[in-house]
């Protein structure tokens, strides 16, 4: 029981809230200073949706935790709120305003953690007269090998970037079929030129068998884009099928055939599919006249969902998103090299409600709190 | 005033602790979870069917042994006959290289112990060829071998195509160089280049442009220009980063803007290949400080050299700047006549860039 008591102890006591609190300041800094060397996304990654900040000493491939990361401080700062709620706490008219204050303090660290976990991001390309189904992640990409066999539907197999480790033997689910990752790199390219690049060795089939692709530094410009790729081997019950190079830069998939059935293999940026299609209609894209300032940008769209039934044009412009099923797509951007083409931002966050609700609640608190000292005063002066 | 107190008792406040905090271990634990592989369907796209990646393809000639491809080489032949001799056939394709015609031909030049030639004689030289629907240049030299004195000639052609350029080089004996002359001109005609395979905008291709930046950027990592008056400008190549016309009493000068990684071969090294171009011989570092002028362009020290031909009659103004990572090479070749009344527009030309 000692040991309980010692456990509520820490996760109650003031100290532990101090010490989370600086140590944070400390991340927050070091993760903006780190911004100039890995860039927005891998700071992300690395100092705040992890538990611990890794240093890997040069020369090696060890992973030393040097510092708690956002998650772990996150959550030990959520766990002594609420512990030291529940061991402390005791519902007053007096405290009604602290209450409401820590109350929406825990609705904010539970929704950002929801946001985390739930939250997607993508783009939606899309050319005048084009009809998609789905938008496309703007970092994360993934490896798909797509069964083309049935004339009408395509069966998807989508491993996740995050799972293609160098040495990883990965079963694809319903399938004799194994991949083994080989090579993955983060950036790649096809210039032999550019700085740092290192030969990807050459695979026995598909394209990687007879053009030189080059692993690239990662880039952390958060204007341009890492283009993934990686070497994977195929392999059914009786051995490997041969080798091929994947890569977001290569714009068509290759394709094999196993077992009386035809695939396409491809590395490309993870896709959200919908239960519903978009098509663009039209496209305006006005500027004030004799300058290169943008005016507006409006998208034509028309929605339709088989399933409902539903089919309905919508005018998409800047500050006029349209929100449908709970995704909500903006006006964000247009292809500069190429007319009538859009680039609409998805975003998809269930939990996009508790940010407002918990600042209210902690305003409202604090005013409560504020007020009933106040009344006391006054009371007191009066009396 | 206490109106109550949820829980009473010490140790069941305890266990509440605990519960909470172990609850949100739980939801911790599970949302940490690693990714997983999703299998699903979906209907087939019917707007855009994706054409299946692939690669360069292309009919073997008779008598040609395919080796396997290696280092930049995307096909590679061996052809052989009775008597010994041997020829080696190569297809390369480069992108993103800013290579000049020039060069590429002085190098295989060099390759048979001749000379350098300078754009004119290029342009003599070229014997126009298509392969794969686009065109290029074809040239064909014979000299001796660099290594061991013995004959040798080369059969090259330097075809771009969408960003790419494609170099088909044959070189060996030249009797067998002859007799296969024919078919490695068909084999560039029957030369398909693959569906295109790659993404216009590949290796860290940029983001859209948002709709909330106040004006439209342009490119940031293109370099930006002012052309001083009656300067042309010409289409962009996959040599060159800009490129221009200058038409003057006296003939025509042309101007190039390219870089490369790297000190892509320092000053003297380029110095004197531009000196070769225009038949001269080459100088030292000595020589070369004596010679070349400074300049401060984007903060960086550049050189400039005024290169005039034995015969007075073509000029070149060169310009040198290591900026960065990269090397930029600015040139004006051609009537020494214009090329002498454009110096002070070359150098404000130069002066003027805006070097990411």
């Amino acid at each position: 029981m000692k040991i309980l008591e010692k456990i509520v102890d820490f996760l109650t006591s003031l100290r532990l809230t101090v010490v989370c609190l600086a140590m944070s300041l400390v991340l927050v800094f070091a993760g903006t200073i780190a911004q100039v060397n890995l860039g927005l996304y891998l700071v992300q990654e690395r100092y705040f949706h992890s538990l611990f900040v890794f240093w890997t000493p040069s020369g090696t491939h060890l992973k030393i935790p040097v510092w708690p990361g956002g998650y772990l401080l996150g959550g030990l700062l959520l766990a002594n709120l609420i512990a030291a709620h529940v061991q402390r706490f005791q519902f007053t008219k007096k405290k009604i305003g602290i209450f409401m204050v820590h109350f929406g303090l825990i609705l904010l660290f539970l929704g950002q953690f929801m946001t985390d976990l739930f939250a997607t991001e993508s783009h939606l390309r899309l050319e005048e007269g084009q009809t998609k189904n789905y938008s496309e992640s703007d970092r994360k990409s993934e490896l798909v090998l797509v069964d083309v066999t049935d004339p009408q539907r395509d069966r998807i197999i989508a491993i996740p970037e995050s799972r293609l480790r160098p040495g990883a033997e990965l079963a694809v689910p319903d399938s004799p079929l194994k991949v083994r990752v080989k090579n993955y790199f983060k950036n790649s390219t096809t210039d032999a030129g550019a700085a740092g690049a290192v030969a990807s060795p050459k695979t026995s089939e598909g394209f990687g068998a007879r053009a030189q692709f080059f692993e690239a530094p990662i880039v952390v410009d958060p204007n341009l884009r890492n283009m993934p790729s990686a070497v994977i081997e195929l392999a059914g019950p009786k051995g490997s099928l041969g080798s091929w190079f994947v890569s977001t830069m290569l714009s068509a998939p290759q394709q094999l055939v196993y077992d009386n059935r035809t695939y396409q293999l491809e590395m490309r940026f993870a896709r959200f599919y919908k239960p519903y299609q978009i098509q663009l209609l039209h496209f305006s894209h006005e500027q004030y006249v004799g300058t290169v300032v943008p005016k507006n940008f409006a998208s034509r769209i028309r929605l339709t969902r088989p399933t409902t039934g539903e089919d309905r044009e919508v005018l998409i412009y800047m500050n006029n998103p349209l929100r449908y099923d709970g995704t909500t797509y903006y006006q964000a951007g247009f292809d500069d090299k190429k007319a009538g083409v859009t680039i609409l931002q998805v975003v998809r966050n269930p939990s996009w409600l508790t940010p407002y609700l918990s600042v209210t609640l902690v305003g409202a608190g604090l005013v409560v709190q504020f007020m009933s000292h106040l009344f006391g005063f006054v009371k007191r002066r009066i009396a | 005033m206490q109106y109550f107190s949820i829980f009473h008792s010490r140790v069941l406040r305890r266990q509440a602790c605990l519960t909470a905090t172990a609850t949100l271990l739980l939801v911790f634990v599970t949302g940490c979870k690693r990714e997983s592989i999703q299998v699903y369907q979906v209907p087939k796209e019917k707007s855009a069917q994706a054409p299946v990646a692939e690669g360069p393809h292309w009919n073997t000639p008779k008598g040609w042994a395919p080796q396997p491809a290696g280092g930049m080489r995307v096909a590679s032949f061996l052809i052989t006959d009775t008597n010994g001799q041997r020829a080696d056939v190569a297809v390369i394709p480069l992108t993103g290289h800013e290579l000049e015609e020039v060069d590429m031909v002085n190098m295989w030049r060099g390759d048979v112990s001749q000379r350098p030639i300078d754009a004119n004689g290029v342009a003599k030289a070229a014997e126009k060829v298509t392969a794969g629907g686009a065109s290029g240049n074809l040239f064909d030299f014979v000299g001796t071998s660099k290594t061991n004195a013995q004959p040798r000639r080369v059969i090259a052609a330097m075809i771009p195509s969408e960003g790419t350029t494609w170099f088909f080089k044959m070189s060996g004996s030249p009797g067998l160089i002859e007799q296969n002359k024919a078919a490695f001109k068909d084999f560039l005609k029957t030369f398909d280049f693959g569906a295109a395979p790659l993404q216009p905008e590949m290796a860290s291709a940029p983001v859209p442009a948002s709709s909330n930046s106040k004006s439209v950027p342009a490119d940031s990592a293109a370099p930006k220009f002012k052309a001083p008056p009656g300067w042309q400008e010409q289409p962009p190549s996959p040599m060159r980063i800009a490129s221009f016309l200058v038409q003057g009493e006296g003939g025509a000068a042309d101007v190039s803007v390219s870089a490369l990684g790297g000190a892509a071969g320092g000053f003297l090294g380029n110095v004197n290949r531009w000196r070769g171009q225009v038949g001269l011989g080459e100088i030292d570092q000595a020589q070369l400080t004596r010679e070349a002028a400074t300049l401060d362009v984007a903060g960086s020290k550049a050189i400039l050299v005024d290169i005039t031909s034995a015969n007075r009659q073509t000029n070149t103004l060169g310009v040198i700047l290591p900026h960065g990572d990269r090397t930029w090479f600015y040139k004006m070749t051609g009537s020494a006549a214009v090329v002498k009344a454009q110096k002070n527009n070359f150098v404000e030309f130069v002066k003027s860039a805006q070097i990411p």
